[in-house]
This record gives C-alpha cells, structure tokens and sequence, in this order.
C-alpha cells in the first residue's frame, strides 16, 4: 500500500479568518497562542484494509494526534469549546456512512466548566461501500477535519488528509491493516443500550424537574454524557450504589415536551470502560 | 453542568441584592470617578419605586464594576434600558474572528444606535488570556468597540451568570429581567449551517424591543472557556 499522506494543517495565525485579524504594522497584537495549530494536531487518514475488493465494506479513520496536555472535542464539545468534525470523501460509486465518534472523557475547568473530548490520540472513522465493480487500479480517498485544540488557551485548527488504497482482484484477500488501532477504536464506539442489559430506566418529573434512574448491575462507575443541546436542560448526575452495582440519577430542568436523551453512557465494569449510546424518550409512570 | 443547577440561583442572588456588587469599593478605587460611556456615574435609583418593589422573574444580577479608565460601571443604573452583557477575551480565536471578521464588527454599534447599552465583561483571572488593562485597550480600539470593556478579573460577576464561554452573550431587559443568555449566533468562527445564518442576539433584541417574550430564550454558547481563576 502506498498511502500518500497530504496534512494540511492550518495555524489559529495563518488560517484566514480563525485566525489573528489581518494587521498593519503598528497594530497591537493579540497574546500569541504558545505554538502552531500543526504541532497540536496533527491528521492523518488511515484505512483498516490495504487493498479494496469490488463490494467490500472498509473503515477509514482520521487519525487525530493531540500534543501533550491539550485537548479537541466531543460531537458535544459541552460548555465550552467547539465541536471536531471530519468529512470523508471517496471516488464516484462508493458509499460513505456517517463519522463516528468514540466515547468521550470529562474535562473540568476553572469556574465549574465541563466540557468533553480526547487527549492524545483519536480516531474518528466511517464505514464505506466500495462498488459492486472496480475498474481502476487504485482508489482515493480523502478527509477534511476541523477541531479547536485547548489546554489554557484555544488554537483553531483543520486539515486534510489523503491516501490510496490497491484494489484486488476477485478471490485477492483484502489483508487487514493498523488492525490495533482499529479495533481500540472500534471498542470505545457507543453500543446500543440494550447490550448492557440495564433494568428498565425510571422516570419521575414535578414542577422542578425531571429525573430519569438507570440501574447497571455489576457497575463500579457511571457517566452520562449528554448529547448537544441536551446538556443546556441538565442540571446534575449521581451515581448511588444499589445491591446489584450502581443507579446513575439524572436530573433536568422540566420543559413542556417530554424529555428526549440522546447522549452516551460510560460504563466501567472490571476497569474496563464502555460506552452506550442512549436513547430513551420520557414516559409517564 | 452545575452551571444549569445556578440558574434558579441567579434570581435568587439578584433579589437579594448581594452577590457582586461588593465588588464596588476595589472597582472605584485607582482612578478619578469621571463619567463612565454608559452614563453609569452616580447612584442611579430604578425610575419606578413600585415597579422596584415588584420582583423580577428570572433577575439579572447586579453587579458594579471598573471599565478600562477605571470608572464603574453599575447594572443597576442602567434600569429602564436593555442592556447586552458580551463576555469578552481579546486573546480567543472566537472573540478575534467575531470583532475581525464576524458579528461583532458592527453589530453593537447599530443595537446601540437605537438605545441599547451594550457592555463587555472580561472575567480572565490575572496571569491567564487576556487578562490586563493594556491588552483590552489595545483591542478594544483596534476593533473600534465604542462600549466599555469591564474587568472582572476575580470572576464573580461571570459566576453569577454562568458565564462559560467568549463570546456569551446576555441580553436584560428594562425591567432588569435576564430574556437571552447564550451564543451570539449558529455560526462558530464563521462556518455557517445548512439552515442558514442566525444571529440569536438579534432576535432577542428585536423581540425585547417590540414589547414581545424572546422566543429562543437559551442556546449552547460556544467559544472558549472563560479564564477564571482556580
């Protein structure tokens, strides 16, 4: 394989409009940013396979590389921040599925600001469809990325990554590649709910608010992650040990419809962290 | 997300009138007192007694603080006008792409025109982005901004409002009730969505200024983290 690799990262100063205005001379200047957006993050777009066969589903990851003690975001960057987005693109014929996001960790900072993301190394990937039938020799696929790299401070940045991948032959097998990477990943991807096999979720709702109980047996430790948008109406999560493992108790500020979840669920059972995606509509008891 | 659980405190700090407006010894102090841009000078009562008398759903918390001359700017005197709240830092990317680039080049400036005060609170703590009278000033001529940037570099003033991100943006009405907190528009560093741009503070203003309830009366701020201090 030869994956001809084309980072165009973009610094906070030299990325048009995200960047420092345009100034004259004797224009004061804004506090630099301590280093260049291409030494936060740094793009790169990786392939699960080494070569394509006609019909074959592949997954493409857009490796995220986050210098040390910095941060990018969630597809819900929480309270502050702003959202990574990676747009996949591959030739005529192919069909691309959505991005995926791995589950996020919690980032807290002065002032009781939460927000969330990945530190050092993500990947955010899409599953695609080759064609029934390849005629080329090579196929090219590309990914567009945006984040906004924070540690005190906050450097915009995007990119574009490039590869190619060999396309086989009937009968070639298709011979898997980064699978390490692959699969760390494709472990932390939300699951549906109902592989956690958690009681029926309770709800309750007066005039102050609403609260759904989610009990996970065999739990050591709960944290829901809500999903954009959603976060503005919730006002507080707790997580209280029950005789099975543990009851995860959120509460949001009651509006007029039922309440809708739609965020992410991290479950640590024997150390082990997974993530469930949630979606539950409110019901009344 | 405790920021949400503060919300029925807001209304609780602003009616009892404590909260920030201790605030006021350290803020006058270091320059002479001279006319602040917003006409914040003396102690200016609510135009009404009874109209004070009656609490205000959802206040807006009173604050005083000192703007880059060292004049104090109160809320309180500024009853009877809408007022915007923009929390401010000239070192983030949010900030410099709206004042450069964005809605904020001339958007305060024709809100203003038709009465509106408009304010800017920087809550970074000293030593973090953005913090320091030269570094405002600096930006705030460069961006031409013709309203007072307010220090509030102990963060009580952003606390009380649950200020998370530059820019946030609060919109208060006459009566000194809080009708919009959160982003300034649907558009972060410019990038527009499918559906259209949409300067929330605009339809807040629009809504307060002909007498009706503020429709989107909340969004998802988005920026950078306000620099508080640990």
């Amino acid at each position: 394989m030869r994956a001809l690799v084309l980072a165009l990262v973009c610094a906070g100063s030299a990325c048009g409009s995200a960047g420092e205005p345009a100034t004259s001379p004797e224009a004061p200047r804004a506090p630099r940013p301590p280093r260049r957006a291409s030494e936060l993050v740094r793009l790169t777009l990786l392939a699960d396979v080494a070569r394509v066969a006609p019909g074959q589903e592949v997954t493409l990851g857009a490796r995220l590389d986050i210098a040390p003690g910095w941060h990018i975001y969630w597809a819900n960057p929480g309270e502050s921040g702003l959202a990574s987005e990676a747009t996949f693109t591959a030739p005529t014929g192919f069909k691309v599925g959505p991005t995926r996001f791995p589950g996020p960790v919690r980032f807290e900072s002065p002032g009781d600001i939460t927000s969330y993301g990945y530190q050092e190394l993500v990947m955010l990937t899409s599953r695609v469809a080759a064609p029934a039938s390849l005629d080329s020799e090579r196929v090219r696929f590309s990914v567009q990325a945006s984040w906004l790299a924070c540690r005190d401070v906050c450097v915009p940045g995007r990119g574009e990554s490039e590869m190619e991948l060999e396309t086989a032959r009937a009968g070639e097998p298709s011979l898997p590649a980064h699978a390490e990477l692959f699969a760390r990943q494709a472990s932390a991807l939300p699951r549906p709910l109902a592989e956690l096999g958690a009681a029926a979720p309770r709800w309750r709702r007066d005039e102050r608010q609403v609260t759904v109980a989610l009990e996970v047996a065999g739990a050591e430790r709960l944290e829901y992650f809500p999903a954009s948008g959603e976060d503005l109406g919730l006002t507080g999560q707790a997580s209280v040990p029950t005789s099975a493992g543990l009851r995860i108790e959120l509460s949001y500020r009651p509006a007029t419809r039922p309440l809708r979840l739609g965020g992410v669920l991290a479950v640590t059972k024997a150390h082990a962290v997974r993530y469930y995606a949630v979606d539950l509509e409110e019901s009344p008891r | 997300m405790s920021r949400m659980s503060r919300l029925p405190l807001l209304a609780l700090l602003a009616t009892t009138a404590c909260g920030a407006s201790q605030a006021d010894d350290s803020a006058g102090a270091g320059a002479a007192p001279a006319p602040a841009p917003v006409g914040a000078g003396g102690a200016a009562r609510p135009a009404s007694p009874a109209a004070a008398d009656r609490p205000v759903a959802n206040a807006a918390p009173d604050f005083s603080l000192p703007d880059l001359d060292g004049n104090t700017v109160s809320l309180s005197s500024l009853r009877g006008k809408v007022v915007v709240l923009e929390w401010f830092n000239p070192g983030c990317p949010f900030v410099r792409y709206a004042h450069s680039d964005g809605p904020l080049r001339d958007l305060a400036a024709r809100h203003m025109a038709s009465g509106v005060v408009w304010l800017a609170i920087n809550s970074g703590a000293r030593g973090k982005q953005g913090h320091g009278l030269d570094i405002n000033r600096e930006w705030r001529a460069k961006w031409n901004m013709e309203y007072p940037v307010l220090l509030d570099d102990k963060g009580e003033v952003g606390r009380a409002y649950g200020a998370t991100n530059t820019p946030h943006m609060f919109v208060i009405d006459p009566r000194g009730a809080l009708v919009y907190r959160g982003a300034l528009d649907n558009a972060p560093l410019g990038k527009v969505p499918a559906e259209g741009h949409t300067i929330y503070l605009n339809d807040a203003l629009a809504a307060v200024a002909a007498g009706r309830p503020v429709d989107v009366a909340e969004t998802k701020a988005y920026g950078c983290s306000v620099k508080y201090g640990n």
